[in-house]
């Protein structure tokens, strides 16, 4: 295993440093990462077990799955290095191989050198002709989805800046009254509900990945621990928070019941349960 | 309504009836297909697949729990865990969506149900000096609730029909040695997700609907663990 204090160094797999691979003995490692990237097609299955995120590199957003325990309310990484989550993201799944872009040729696959390997007989990364080998090649495509992926999600993520409804997280520090702001993003449900049907509209003129990475992210971030939060932007638009009248006059007069509710569109169970706990607790 | 066997309406009567925790009644554990309103969709795609069920006049907002008729093999949690139950379980003995007509027309119902495995002594839906309940006061919320969305709800269901943007959810798997067939249900055709169809529907609906459409897209990888939660119970069990 890559010791906490050393990156991982890859190599590019047309070098030959490295003729034999095999699979990762963990994914410890995993955690000193923080993030990794995704692609369109597996992003909404992803949103069911880590958090979403955009990240900004070289003034270009990216959408990302985070994988830092500080993130996560229930950890991803076992204690024994092993996968916890019931979908292992691409990125992940093609290690001890990455595909990293270049601007002359597209992009290169590259092989870790220093990650502890599974206690397994190892696989030629070539074929006896010197190719890539069946194996490899079938990851060098998976990767080649990623990247292909990512860009897509790239795109999605521009949109949603322009629409301005994205948000650091803030992470609230114990010894501090001061939350500190993440450099990672996601989307502010209540700046999204405030959207005019037209604008939001558009999201969706070239597609609906735009739509789809804004769900990924409100919804994802129940997966958040209890010190990280979303900054929103004020109160829910007039429309969308409003008080329910039942309108059941019968039963208001027979019981003499107010049950005036504030509903939010997207209703707030945390705020049922806390009801229903302090209904238990008198009871 | 599915849930309910026999409903009527809730009078004074009612007052000394006892209503439990929703897990005691059978209709709340075992129902496989269950009625839902646009606002608990992001709450209920973390447990199982939004879809629609075939229904005259029109299809019904739903959560599949099960691939079971009987409810058995929903997934871990379900529906021991509170944040499992939709807003139409939460209110139940209450009925939610068993209403029609004008709103000054509306009475609220109650179902005829005994509660076979009650996990207390219940509480009285009114209290001796004549109010509601604090039992009876969480049902109210959450039929309020459920009744105050129900209208966009059912706008936005008679639009995707309108519009023909629905097509049916063909659940057909292998369980054990028998297949399993989940007929009825309808989903949004995935491919008209890239369509002019789609941006006019967000575009009378607003920001609302797209969330909902989003949250409704995560939902069906939920079918996986319906999936799953079958075949587990269904495998012979290991001998050591």
């Amino acid at each position: 295993m890559a010791s906490n204090t050393e990156p991982i160094r890859f190599t590019a797999v047309a070098d030959k440093q490295k003729t034999v691979w095999r699979r990762p003995k963990s994914f410890a490692i995993v955690g000193e990462i923080s993030q990794i990237p995704l692609s369109d097609s597996e992003l909404l299955l992803t949103s069911h077990y880590l958090p979403i995120a955009i990240d900004y590199v070289n003034d270009r957003p990216r959408v990302v799955a985070i994988t830092n325990p500080r993130f996560q309310r229930a950890p991803a990484i076992g204690p024994n290095g092993q996968w916890l989550k019931g979908y292992l993201p691409i990125a992940l799944r093609c290690l001890p191989f990455r595909s990293t872009p270049k601007p002359a040729e597209n992009t290169v696959l590259e092989i870790a050198l220093n990650l502890e390997e599974a206690d397994e007989p190892g696989a030629p990364v070539f074929a006896a002709d010197g190719k890539l080998s069946a194996a490899v090649n079938q990851i060098a495509a998976l990767l080649q989805r990623l990247e292909d992926g990512k860009l897509e999600l790239q795109r999605a993520a521009e949109k949603l800046l322009i629409a301005d409804v994205l948000t650091p997280f803030q992470m609230t520090k114990l010894t501090s009254a001061k939350a500190a702001q993440s450099r990672s993003l996601t989307v502010d449900r209540n700046k999204f509900g405030a959207l005019s049907n037209s604008r939001v509209a558009h999201l969706v003129r070239d597609g609906f990945l735009p739509i789809d990475l804004a769900a990924a992210c409100i919804f994802s971030q129940r997966l958040l621990p209890m010190l990280v939060s979303v900054e929103t932007g004020g109160a829910p638009a007039d429309n969308r928070a409003r008080v329910i009248h039942t309108g059941i006059d019968e039963l208001t007069t027979a019981f003499g019941l107010d049950v005036q509710v504030d509903d939010s569109e997207l209703f707030s169970f945390e705020q049922f349960e806390e009801v229903s706990r302090r209904y238990e607790r008198k009871n | 309504m599915f849930l309910y066997e026999k409903c009527g309406p809730l009078t004074a009567a009612h007052g000394d009836m006892r209503i439990f925790a929703p897990i005691a009644y059978p209709k709340v554990r075992h129902a496989q297909i269950v009625p839902i309103v646009h606002i608990e969709a992001f709450a209920l795609a973390s447990w199982f697949p939004i879809c629609w069920h075939v229904r005259e006049p029109r299809p019904t907002l739903v959560v599949l729990r099960s691939l079971q008729r009987d409810g058995s093999c929903q997934p871990p949690g379900s529906p021991d865990t509170a944040t499992s139950l939709p807003l139409a379980l939460r209110a139940y003995p209450f009925a939610v969506g068993a209403m029609n007509g004008e709103a000054a027309q509306r009475k609220l119902l109650i179902a005829d149900a005994i509660p076979d495995q009650p996990t207390d002594v219940g509480a009285p839906i009114m209290t001796p000096e004549g109010q509601a309940g604090r039992g009876a006061q969480m049902r109210l919320r959450a039929v309020a609730a459920f009744i105050e969305a129900a209208e966009f709800t059912d706008g936005m269901t008679e639009d995707l029909c309108k519009n023909d943007l629905l097509e049916p959810w063909r659940l057909e798997f292998d369980v054990g040695s028998r297949p399993i067939v989940v007929p009825d249900l309808l989903v949004v055709r995935a491919g008209d997700f890239n369509t002019p169809k789609i941006f006019r529907f967000i575009r009378n609906f607003g920001s609302v609907a797209a969330s909902f459409l989003g949250a409704h897209r995560i939902s069906l990888y939920r079918a996986g663990i319906l999936v799953q939660a079958a075949r587990s119970a269904a495998a012979p069990p290991q001998v050591n």
